[in-house]
C-alpha cells in the first residue's frame, strides 16, 4: 500500500529534511532511503524528486554540492543547513500536533468497515 | 525517446543551468538502472523500467523549469523595489525642480536639492549594496540581485556626481574646473583595465580610450555639456558594467545569461532615469519617470516569466519600450517644431535601441557560447 500521491507531495519537505538530518547523500539514496524506510509506502515518482530539492536548495534549506565518486562521475549531493535543522524542527512539532489530534478524534469514532 | 531526451527537450532554462539539471537526473538515471541490469534485468528493460520509476518527463521538466525560471510575487516585488523608491524620491523633488530658473529661490532650491539626493543616495548605495554584498557572500543568485547591485552601483555613480557638482559650486563664478569630471573618467578608466589586465589588447584599448577622453576634455571642456559626449563617456565604464555582468551572473554556475542581460538592462536604463537634473519638471517626468515605470514593469514580468526565453522576450520588449515611448513622450512635448524633432528623437531612439540589444542581450549570448567549453565539467 502506498500513500496517495496529495499527502506525499504535501510533506515532501518534512520528509526529505528527515532523511537529509541524518546525513548528506545524493538524490537517488535519498529515494531510495524513503522507499526503505517506509517500506514502499512513501513511493514517489523518482523524477519528481529534484524540484522538491531544488525548491529546498532555493529556500537555503539544503546545500547542493558536485563531488566526484568512482568511474570519473560526478554526483550532486545535499546537505541540510542550519535554517532547515529549524525549518526540520517546526515542521516536526507541527505534523506531531497534528497527528495527536487526529488521532484524539478518530478514537471516538466507532471502528469503521 | 527516452526521459532524459524529453526532459531535456521540454526544459527551457539558460544552457548551462540546464545541463546541470540534466546531468543530475541523469546520474539518478544510470545509477538506478545499472542497479537494475546487476540485478539481472536485461539492459533495454532496464532502461524502460528506469524512465518508467523517473515519472512523466514533461511534469518533471515543467516543475524543474517553475522552480528555475519563475520568482515568487514576493521577490519579483523585491526586485522592483529600487525603482519604485527612485520614482517616490523623484516625484518629492518636483516642487523643488519647478522653481523658476531666473529666480534666486532657484539656486537655493537646487542646493537643498542635491544635499537633499545626496544623503539619500549614499544611504540607498550603503543599504542596496549590503544586501547584495551578502548575497554574493554566500554564493547565492536570486532574482533581486541584480537590480539591487546595479542601482547600488548607479547610487554611487549619482554620489560622486553630486559630489562633483557641489564642489563646482563652491568654485568662484565662470570658473571651469575640470579636476573632478577628469578624476570620475580616470578612476572608471583604471577600474576598467584592472579588470581586463589578463588581456593585452583590451587593456590597451581600455587605457587608450580612457587617455583620449581625458585629452578631449582638457582641450574642450565644453564638450561635456553637448548630449553627444554623455555616451561617449559611458563607454569608459561600460567595459567594467560587462565584466561584472558576465562574471557575476553569466559565468558563475548559480547565475546564468539572462541574469546578466537584467543587471545590464536595468543598469542603463536606470542611468537615465536617476533625478539628477533639476528645473526641468515636465522632462524628469517624461524622460526620468517613464523609463522608471518600464524597468518596473519589466523586473516584475521578467521575474515572473516561466521560461529563459520568455525572460529575453520581456528584456527585448523593455528595451523598444523605453528607447520608443521616452522619445516619443518628449516629441508630444515640443508640438512647434514637430517634424524636425521626429526625425530626429526617432534616429535617436532608434540608435538607443540598436545599442541597447546589442549590448544587453547578444554580447552575454555572444559570451555564453564562447564560454561553454570553458565551464566546469557540471555545467557543460
Amino acid at each position: 500500500m502506498s500513500a496517495p500521491t496529495e499527502l506525499v507531495k504535501g510533506n515532501a519537505v518534512v520528509l526529505i529534511l528527515s532523511v537529509l538530518a541524518r546525513e548528506a547523500m545524493h538524490g537517488y539514496r535519498i529515494a531510495r532511503e524513503l522507499d526503505q524506510l517506509s517500506e514502499g509506502y512513501f513511493a514517489m515518482g523518482e523524477g519528481t524528486l529534484y524540484p522538491h530539492l531544488h525548491q529546498l536548495e532555493k529556500d537555503g534549506l539544503i546545500e547542493g554540492y558536485w563531488e566526484n565518486v568512482s568511474g570519473g562521475r560526478d554526483r550532486k549531493s545535499y546537505r541540510i543547513t542550519e535554517k532547515g535543522t529549524h525549518e526540520l524542527a517546526r515542521r516536526q512539532a507541527e505534523l506531531r500536533e497534528f497527528q495527536k489530534n487526529v488521532n484524539r478524534v478518530l478514537s471516538v469514532a466507532p471502528e469503521a468497515g | 525517446m527516452d526521459f532524459l531526451s524529453e526532459v531535456e527537450k521540454k526544459l527551457d532554462l539558460p544552457p548551462g543551468e540546464k545541463a546541470q539539471v540534466i546531468r543530475e537526473l541523469k546520474s539518478h538515471y544510470e545509477e538506478l538502472k545499472g542497479e537494475l541490469v546487476a540485478s539481472g534485468m536485461d539492459a533495454d528493460l532496464a532502461a524502460r523500467e528506469t524512465s518508467r520509476r523517473l515519472g512523466d518527463p514533461a511534469d518533471v521538466a515543467f516543475r524543474l523549469q517553475a522552480i528555475h525560471c519563475r520568482a515568487t510575487w514576493k521577490t519579483a516585488l523585491l526586485a522592483a523595489f529600487p525603482f519604485v523608491t527612485g520614482i517616490l524620491a523623484t516625484l518629492l523633488h518636483i516642487p523643488v525642480a519647478r522653481a523658476l530658473p531666473a529666480s534666486p529661490a532657484f539656486l537655493s532650491a537646487v542646493h537643498s536639492y542635491l544635499a537633499h539626493l545626496l544623503i539619500l543616495s549614499v544611504l540607498f548605495a550603503a543599504i542596496l549594496l549590503t544586501g547584495s554584498i551578502r548575497e554574493l557572500m554566500r554564493n547565492r543568485r536570486p532574482v533581486w540581485l541584480a537590480t539591487w547591485l546595479v542601482v547600488g552601483i548607479n547610487e554611487l555613480i549619482a554620489t560622486v556626481y553630486l559630489l562633483e557638482q557641489l564642489i563646482r559650486k563652491q568654485l568662484p563664478a565662470n570658473q571651469e574646473n575640470i579636476v573632478p569630471s577628469l578624476i570620475f573618467i580616470l578612476v572608471f578608466g583604471i577600474a576598467a583595465m584592472a579588470t581586463f589586465r589578463r588581456s593585452t589588447k583590451w587593456f590597451l584599448i581600455l587605457g587608450g580610450w580612457t587617455i583620449l577622453a581625458e585629452a578631449m576634455y582638457v582641450m574642450h571642456p565644453a564638450l561635456v555639456h553637448t548630449g553627444w559626449f554623455y555616451p561617449l563617456l559611458l563607454l569608459v565604464p561600460a567595459p567594467l558594467v560587462m565584466a561584472l555582468a558576465l562574471r557575476v551572473f553569466a559565468r558563475h554556475p548559480y547565475g546564468n545569461t539572462a541574469q546578466a542581460s537584467l543587471f545590464l538592462f536595468a543598469f542603463y536604463v536606470g542611468l537615465r532615469s536617476h533625478p539628477v537634473v533639476p528645473g526641468r519638471w515636465i522632462v524628469t517626468l517624461a524622460l526620468d519617470l517613464l523609463p522608471a515605470l518600464v524597468i518596473i514593469v519589466t523586473a516584475l514580468a521578467y521575474a515572473r516569466s516561466i521560461t529563459w526565453h520568455r525572460k529575453l522576450v520581456v528584456l527585448f520588449s523593455g528595451i523598444v519600450a523605453v528607447s520608443l515611448a521616452g522619445e516619443a513622450t518628449v516629441i508630444s512635448l515640443i508640438p512647434q517644431t514637430w517634424l524636425h524633432h521626429v526625425a530626429s528623437y526617432m534616429t535617436r531612439a532608434t540608435i538607443q535601441m540598436l545599442f541597447m540589444l546589442f549590448w544587453v542581450i547578444l554580447v552575454p549570448l555572444l559570451f555564453e557560447r564562447r564560454w561553454s567549453d570553458r565551464r566546469p565539467e557540471f555545467v557543460r
